[in-house]
């Protein structure tokens, strides 16, 4: 039987190059195993052959990626490999993203790859949705750990057999709807009942953090302060001819309100499928408190308020799309001279 | 999310919403309290001056909230 | 209460109405009919019925509900005719055959059932026999309020005069019995509904559940038409009428009851618009947990967003009262599956069912036929083109009742 081919990615200092002073080294490829190369060879075993080790400087790869990515794509092309294999990178926080890179990169050109690093490495976040990231310790101490653990992994890739992150130790790339033989319902009372026992249960559903953002500075001077309204609740024009989606949104809208007291139901509505539109589309500062926030510029409360209303649908939309429509609307506003921001929410 | 996004460039940003928890776990650093899910800023069985003075309350709040300095999260109820 | 089965293998249309042997024979004119009462001919309908495995795509579905009959009383007390003896006596329903209702309108969102190819995996209807009435208004200054109500009437009336063609026959009977105590764990369930005001409604006995107190009701009530819905919000996630009758808690609760545990119905009550109704929520659901002296709860939510608060609120309350709790939810986790699933969380939470993640994207195969409309509600694309999208519009795709062997895993 033909073996499995494997082009392995290794940064100068493994491939015995030197350390930090040799970080500038270019790009190189010789056939054969090296440096870890020669553990992986023996993991691996005789159905597998490193047709080639790809090597760069730490530095060369980072200030060159736009040439060397290219470069290492098109060779590992030319071997037409079975796998990719990138490091492991250990806590290394140049060489970790560029094992991620040159994964995710074979990984779209139709290889598959399996790199490793150590959970703080940054390359773990930027990289562990593209590819197989094993988990290892934080230094080249644990390459004896590192290398049986992704070795298994590839040969379980290679020969078309399940993984999961769990069994197979490496960061999870994300989730997948997957049909089982047991319906919610049963599964949640088989769930009951091994609780009732004292048995520990495995939940099905995770919860991340939600990413933390440093407190802006407060308005010291809000007398000459300039303000803005921002909401998620659906606000549109009253025939809605931007065309604002009631659920699902994929665009926020920018309504002019210069020189207007109040939101006159005649000039604006409510579009949003999460609840029931009718007291917004009656008195739409029920949503957006205009006619008080004006009232509050013109007996000095603050000084200026923006001319633009910053609209959009909170119902059902991505997270993704939220915070794209967050950066942008931000950017405007600071653009605009905004000091502080009142956002409604339904 | 839109908050925080607003609040990541360096413009403080106060949300006013009903259901707290909600703000609170996706982590916007500055809530004011509203009134319920459909009408965050009004209170249409209320008579029209209550209304008003109600809705002025929360707007006041929510200027306080932008005057606050913040450490982790600020909620006014 | 004796539910009596019959399995539907055939529909036909013809002049008169007959069942025989699994063949249905319905008269679009006296079901047409039967939908209109007490609707002031405001109506029509397209009448249409599709099998499993057939390249037809189901488009705008506002509900799904199991034909019911009740030879001496009302199968859908408030809605339709006769007494309330809902949980009682002899109830008719039809197996296999789902009667869906199509309508677009602005504030509906978009429902497909797809009865083949990829789409079809995401849905039970499609394994199903459906018959379905594509509403036309025929009075566009209707007032959503009475138009969200006729939507309900007609769905309700046109199912029991389904099942009453069939009250005749008697292929299988069965007996529900509501829960006698014993000595086993006793296992309750918290069930919400999302009931906001029109088209966003859900009825307890025809009475809007908006503001509802939480609300006992018996296994047998339950699917014997006591919940109707007339929610047609988010497609995937939303309990239609047919999966109030069909419950998997419930039905998986009554049919494992005095085994490992004793299974003692629902506690049914609404996702509140303020905050301190769904503290209010959380909190009376607990009470009446005590009274029914349960040991643990099962708890499933309507919708998503501020829904998820409900759940937490419950969970903790429970948990806090030392009732044992399982929460089933959907996530809408981005289409990878790696964002927070849910807008709220707290660390009491410590056992979930995933009913799959509304954000992960399909593609859909063409299809040969649409029923319910020639484009989906976007205006993207004709009904019956091949294109790619999110779960989130394929109805009931990750119910929260838990009806589907879908979960989600990592990869």
């Amino acid at each position: 039987m033909a073996k499995y081919r494997v082009v392995h990615y290794i940064n100068q200092f493994y491939a015995g190059i030197g350390g930090e002073e040799q970080a500038d080294t270019g790009l190189f490829c010789e056939e054969g195993p090296k440096g870890p190369g020669m553990a992986f060879k023996g993991a691996l075993g005789p159905d597998f052959e490193i047709v080639a080790t790809i090597y760069c400087g730490d530095n060369y790869a980072v200030d060159h990626t736009e040439q060397v990515m290219p470069q290492i794509i098109e060779t590992i092309r030319k071997y037409n490999p079975d796998l990719v294999i990138a490091g492991p990178a250990f806590n290394a926080g140049r060489y970790g993203p560029m094992c991620g890179a040159v994964a995710k990169a074979a990984n779209e050109a139709g290889f598959l790859s399996v790199t490793g690093m150590y959970e703080e490495n940054p390359g773990v976040e930027m990289y562990s949705k593209y590819t197989y990231i094993v988990k290892t310790a934080n230094s080249a101490a644990g390459m004896r750990k590192a290398v049986p653990a992704m070795a298994a992994l590839c040969k379980k890739l290679v020969a078309g057999e399940e993984v999961s992150p769990d069994a197979d130790g490496y960061f999870k790339r994300g989730k997948k709807n997957v049909f089982v033989d047991k319906n919610g319902a049963q599964r949640a009372f088989e769930m009951l009942m091994a609780k009732l026992k004292g048995e520990p249960v495995v939940q099905e559903i995770e919860m991340p953090p939600f990413e933390a953002v440093e407190p802006a500075a407060p308005i010291k001077d809000m007398k000459h302060a300039k303000l803005a309204l921002v909401t998620d609740a659906g606000l549109t024009d009253k025939t809605n001819s931007f065309r604002l989606e009631s659920s699902r949104a994929s665009k926020y809208v920018a309504l002019s309100i210069a020189g207007m007291d109040s939101l006159s139901a005649d000039d604006f509505s409510a579009n949003h499928g999460g609840y029931d539109n009718t007291q917004a589309n009656r008195n739409p500062n029920v949503i957006v408190p205009l006619d008080v926030v004006r009232s509050f510029q013109k007996a000095g409360a603050f000084a200026e308020l923006e001319d633009t209303i910053y609209s959009t649908t909170g119902n059902g939309t991505s997270l993704k799309n939220a915070q794209s429509f967050g950066a942008e609307i931000a950017n405007r506003l600071l653009a605009a001279h905004v000091n502080g921001v009142i956002l409604t929410s339904t | 999310m839109l908050v925080k996004e607003i609040e990541r460039v360096g413009i403080p940003a106060v949300q006013i919403c009903t259901i707290l928890p909600i703000a609170q776990t996706v982590g916007a650093n500055r809530i004011v309290r509203a009134i319920a899910i459909p009408t965050p800023v009004g209170a249409p069985n209320l008579p029209a001056e209550e209304e008003k003075a109600l809705r002025e309350s929360i707007v006041s709040k929510a200027i306080r909230a932008l005057e606050t300095e913040v450490n982790g999260q600020l909620t006014i109820e | 209460m004796i539910l009596i089965q019959n399995t539907v293998k055939r529909v036909t249309f013809g002049d008169n109405s007959s069942y025989q042997n699994g063949l249905l024979t319905v008269s679009k004119e006296e079901l047409s009919a039967a939908a209109l009462k007490n609707t002031d001919g405001k109506y029509a309908f397209d009448i249409d019925v599709c099998c499993p495995g057939e390249k037809t795509r189901i488009v705008h579905i506002t509900d799904a509900i199991k034909p019911s009959y009740k030879p001496d009383a009302a199968a859908f007390p408030g809605w339709t005719e006769g007494e309330n003896k809902c949980g009682q006596g002899e109830t008719v329903q039809l197996e296999n055959l789902c009667l869906l209702q199509t309508f677009a309108y602005p504030g509906i969102q978009e429902g497909i059932v797809d009865m083949s190819g990829e789409g079809a995996k995401y849905s039970l209807f499609s394994k199903k026999i459906n018959l379905v009435m594509s509403v036309k208004l025929l009075d566009a200054a209707i007032e959503k309020p009475v138009l969200a109500k006729d939507l309900v009437r007609m769905q309700t009336q046109a199912a029991e005069y389904l099942a009453s063609i069939a009250k005749d026959a008697c292929e299988k009977k069965i007996e529900i019995n509501n829960p006698q105590p014993s000595s086993l764990p006793r296992v309750g369930y918290a069930y919400f509904v999302q009931a906001q005001g029109p088209l966003r409604n859900v009825f307890m006995y025809g009475k809007e559940c908006v503001n509802m107190k939480a609300t006992y009701l018996s296994p047998a009530e339950i699917i014997d038409g006591a919940l109707v819905s007339g929610n047609y919000i988010i497609a995937c996630q939303k309990n239609p009428t047919i999966y109030h009758q069909e419950n998997p808690v419930i039905r998986y609760g009554i049919a494992n009851s005095g085994k490992e545990m004793d299974f003692v119905g629902a506690i049914c009550a609404t996702e509140s618009n303020l905050l301190d109704g769904k503290r209010e929520s959380a909190a009376s659901i607990t009470q009446k947990a005590l009274e029914l002296h349960c040991d643990g709860m099962i708890i499933t939510q309507e919708g998503g967003g501020h829904a998820d608060v409900d759940l937490i609120f419950t969970n903790d309350a429970l948990t806090d009262a030392g009732i044992r709790t399982v929460v089933i939810a959907n996530e809408i986790a981005g289409p990878d599956g790696i964002l927070p699933p849910l807008v709220s969380f707290s660390s009491k939470v410590d056992a979930t069912i995933s009913t799959g993640n509304n954000d992960q994207v399909i593609e859909l195969d063409a299809m040969d036929k649409s029923i319910g409309g020639d484009a989906i509600s976007n205006g993207a694309h004709n009904a019956t083109d091949s294109f790619k999208t999110p779960l989130g519009i394929m109805y009931t795709a990750t119910n929260q009742l838990g009806v589907s062997n879908m979960t989600t895993k990592a990869y």
